[in-house]
C-alpha cells in the first residue's frame, strides 16, 4: 500500500468523534441483527428439540414388531402407545394426547427439556397414573396426588367412548405451552388396555447425528411392513413454519442491511463533505483521485468492519445471556408469549449470522465505494475558489 | 527546455450576471527559466493568482498553452497532472494549507509518500530539510500548536520535499508580520537557491519581488518585464 494512503487512512480512522459516532452507530444496528439471529434459530430449535424429544423422535414406526434398522446412530429407541382423550375437571375439560411410555422413557436426553417432578410413591393409590403439563393441571384445577376422570376416545371402529379414573402421578412442565397444552403421558402397558389398534404403537427412535440429512437417511434405511415417518413429516407445518420463518427472519435482516448500508454510505458522504479541504490539500501535492478514494475506503471501511465486529461480539454476548430477561418474560401473563418457547439454550448460528455479516460487508463496500465516486470533483482550485 | 513556458495564455471568467466574459489575462507569454526566480508583481485583483494557479497546473487557460518540461499540461489527464505536480512542482501559499492533524513532520514527508517513498527515505529528507529552516524541535507539533512563521517554514519544506524543477510561492509572508515576514523570506530564497530551483513568486510587495532574478508587472491583463 501507499504510505500516503496508509499514513492518512490511519490519520481518518483515530480522528477523534467522527469516525467513532459512525463506529457506534454501526456496531448498533449489528448487535440488535446478531441477537435477533441468536433468539430466533435458538427458540426454533428448542421448539424443535421439544417436538423431538418429548412428542415424536426423530423417526416414527408403526408396528415395528418386524422393523430392521442401522444401530449405529441411535440415541434411544421407545415403543409409545398413543391415543386421545377428554380430561374432566371440576370447572373445565381438556382434550389431551395421552402417550404411553415405559419407566425409562423419560431418559436423560428427554429430562433436558422437560422439568418432570413424580408423586412421591407413599401418596400414591391403586389407581393407574397420568402426568399432567403444569398448564394441563392448572386448567383442570388439579395437582399431583389429585384424582381426574377421563373419557378415552377408542382407536377403532368397534371401540366405545370409555371412562377411566387416574390420579395424577406427576407434573412436567416443556416450557413450549403448544405441547404442553395436549400432551399427557400415562403407562405403556395400561396405554396398551386402552388402545388396541396397531397404528396407536409406535416405535420412537432418536438419533445422535440429528441433522436433516441424517433423519432422512436413517429413515429411508428402515425396513418394515410399518409405516416409517420423520418428525419433519409427522409434523409438516410445524417443520415447513420453521423453515419458513428462519428464511423470512434471514430475508428481514437482509433488508435492515440494505437499510443500513444508506446510512453508511451517507457517513461516508458526510465524511468526504467534511475532509474536502483536506483532500485538496493532498491534491495540490500531487495525490491521484485513485489514492484520495482508496485512503477514504480504507477508513471509512475500517470504522464500518470495527463497528461490525463490536456489534457481533456485543450481540453474540448479550444473545447467550438472555436466558434471565426470557425467563422473566415467561413469568409475565402476555398471552402471545404462549406461542414463543422461553426456556431454551442459546445457540449462535454462525451461518446465518455469517451470511447476514457477509452482505452487510458487501454491501457497506459498495455503498462506499458508490459514495467515493465525487472526490473526482474536488480539485486543488477547491481551495481558492471554495466551489 | 523550461521547466515552465506558457504560451498566449488568455483566462477569462463568466460575468456574474451570466452576460459577457470578464477578461483576466490576455494573450501571456512567459518562461522561466532553470534554477532562477521570477516574481510577478502587480495590485491585488489584477490576476497574480490566477496566473500561478494557471503555471501550476491549477487551472486551465481558456485558451493558450501550458507547458512544464515540453509538456503539454492541457492535454494531459487529472492523474497524469496530479504526477506532474507531485514531481516537479511545489507550492507555498498565504495560507500555508497545512494539514491540521497531521504534525510538522508528517506534513512535510507527504508529497514523498504520495510519490511512493519509503518511509525511512521520505523522514531523512523531510528532517533534513525542516532542520535547515531551523524547526528540529517542532517536528512532533501539529499545525496549531506552531506559530505563523513555523507554519510558513513547514509550508516551504514540504513544497521543496520532492526536488521539485518548480516552487511557485503566491504571497507567501502576506500573512505574516515584517519580521517573521523577513526571516521566512530569507529562507525562502536561501533554501530555494541552495537547492537551485526554479522559483515563481506572486507577490505585491515590490522590496520581496526584486530579490529575485527577474520581476515582471501584470498589469491590464498583460505581462512586462520591470527587471532581468
Amino acid at each position: 500500500m501507499n504510505p500516503f494512503v496508509s499514513l492518512w487512512s490511519r490519520k481518518r480512522i483515530l480522528r477523534k468523534g467522527r469516525l467513532t459516532g459512525c463506529m457506534v452507530l454501526i456496531s448498533l444496528v449489528t448487535a440488535p441483527l446478531v441477537i435477533a439471529l441468536i433468539f430466533s434459530r435458538s427458540m426454533m430449535l428448542g421448539i424443535a428439540d421439544r417436538f423431538i424429544y418429548l412428542s415424536d423422535g426423530h423417526v416414527q414406526i408403526s408396528d415395528s414388531s418386524h422393523a430392521e434398522y442401522p444401530a449405529d446412530n441411535i440415541l434411544s429407541i421407545d415403543e409409545t402407545v398413543t391415543g386421545y382423550a377428554l380430561m374432566y375437571g371440576a370447572q373445565s375439560t381438556s382434550s389431551v394426547s395421552l402417550k404411553g411410555v415405559k419407566e425409562n422413557y423419560f431418559n436423560e436426553g428427554r429430562l433436558r427439556y422437560m422439568d418432570l417432578e413424580f408423586l412421591p410413591e407413599d401418596n400414591r393409590s391403586s389407581l393407574n397414573r397420568i402426568i399432567l403439563s403444569s398448564h394441563t393441571a392448572e386448567k383442570l384445577n388439579v395437582k399431583s396426588g389429585d384424582r381426574v376422570a377421563l373419557m378415552v376416545v377408542p382407536d377403532t371402529d368397534q371401540g366405545v367412548l370409555r371412562p377411566v379414573m387416574l390420579q395424577v402421578g406427576g407434573v412436567y412442565s416443556s416450557g413450549y405451552e403448544q405441547i404442553d397444552s395436549n400432551l399427557a403421558f400415562i403407562d405403556y402397558d395400561y396405554a396398551l388396555k386402552l388402545f388396541f389398534s396397531d397404528e396407536s404403537r409406535v416405535t420412537e427412535i432418536l438419533l445422535k447425528d440429528s441433522s436433516d440429512k441424517e433423519v432422512l437417511s436413517f429413515a429411508s434405511s428402515v425396513s418394515t411392513d410399518g409405516i416409517v415417518n420423520t418428525w419433519q413429516n409427522k409434523n409438516y407445518a410445524v417443520y415447513s413454519n420453521f423453515v419458513n420463518s428462519r428464511q423470512m427472519i434471514i430475508l428481514i435482516l437482509l433488508i435492515i442491511v440494505f437499510i443500513a448500508s444508506f446510512f453508511t454510505a451517507s457517513a461516508a458522504n458526510q465524511i468526504i463533505e467534511d475532509d474536502i479541504p483536506e483532500i485538496a490539500v493532498s491534491k495540490l501535492m500531487g495525490a491521484s483521485d485513485a489514492m484520495t478514494r482508496q485512503s477514504a475506503f480504507i477508513s471509512i471501511y475500517t470504522v464500518t468492519l470495527t463497528g461490525m465486529l463490536i456489534g457481533l461480539a456485543v450481540g453474540i454476548l448479550t444473545g447467550l445471556n438472555l436466558s434471565p430477561v426470557l425467563k422473566l418474560l415467561s413469568k409475565s401473563e402476555l398471552v402471545n408469549l404462549s406461542y414463543y418457547l422461553m426456556d431454551f439454550t442459546p445457540v449462535v448460528p454462525w451461518g446465518d449470522i455469517a451470511l447476514v455479516l457477509a452482505v452487510m460487508t458487501l454491501v457497506s463496500a459498495l455503498s462506499i465505494f458508490i459514495s467515493l465516486r465525487h472526490t473526482r470533483r474536488i480539485t486543488p482550485m477547491r481551495l481558492f475558489t471554495g466551489l | 527546455m523550461y521547466p515552465i513556458e506558457l504560451k498566449q495564455v488568455t483566462k477569462s471568467f463568466k460575468n456574474a450576471s451570466g452576460e459577457g466574459d470578464l477578461l483576466i489575462l490576455n494573450s501571456i507569454d512567459l518562461c522561466l527559466l532553470p534554477g532562477k526566480s521570477t516574481a510577478i508583481i502587480g495590485k491585488s485583483g489584477t490576476g497574480k493568482s490566477t496566473l500561478l494557479q494557471i503555471a501550476g497546473g491549477l487551472d486551465a487557460p481558456t485558451s493558450g498553452t501550458v507547458l512544464c518540461n515540453e509538456t503539454d499540461l492541457g492535454s494531459l489527464s487529472d492523474s497524469k497532472k496530479s504526477l506532474i505536480r507531485n514531481r516537479n512542482m511545489g507550492f507555498v501559499f498565504q495560507n500555508n494549507m497545512l494539514l491540521e492533524d497531521f504534525t510538522a513532520l508528517e506534513n512535510v514527508m507527504i508529497p514523498a509518500m504520495i510519490g511512493g517513498s519509503s518511509k525511512k527515505q521520505c523522514a531523512d529528507r523531510a528532517l533534513q530539510l525542516l532542520d535547515k529552516l531551523g524547526l528540529s524541535d517542532r517536528l512532533d507539533h501539529l499545525p496549531g500548536q506552531l506559530s505563523g512563521g513555523e507554519k510558513q517554514r513547514v509550508a516551504i519544506c514540504r513544497a521543496l520535499m520532492n526536488n521539485p524543477d518548480v516552487v511557485f510561492a503566491d504571497e507567501p509572508t502576506g500573512s505574516l508580520d515584517e519580521e517573521n515576514a523577513r526571516e521566512v523570506e530569507n529562507m525562502l530564497f536561501d533554501i530555494v537557491s541552495s537547492e537551485k530551483r526554479t522559483l515563481l513568486l506572486v507577490t505585491h510587495n515590490i522590496d520581496f519581488a526584486n530579490r529575485c532574478d527577474m520581476v515582471y508587472r501584470l498589469r491590464n491583463r498583460t505581462l512586462t518585464l520591470e527587471k532581468s
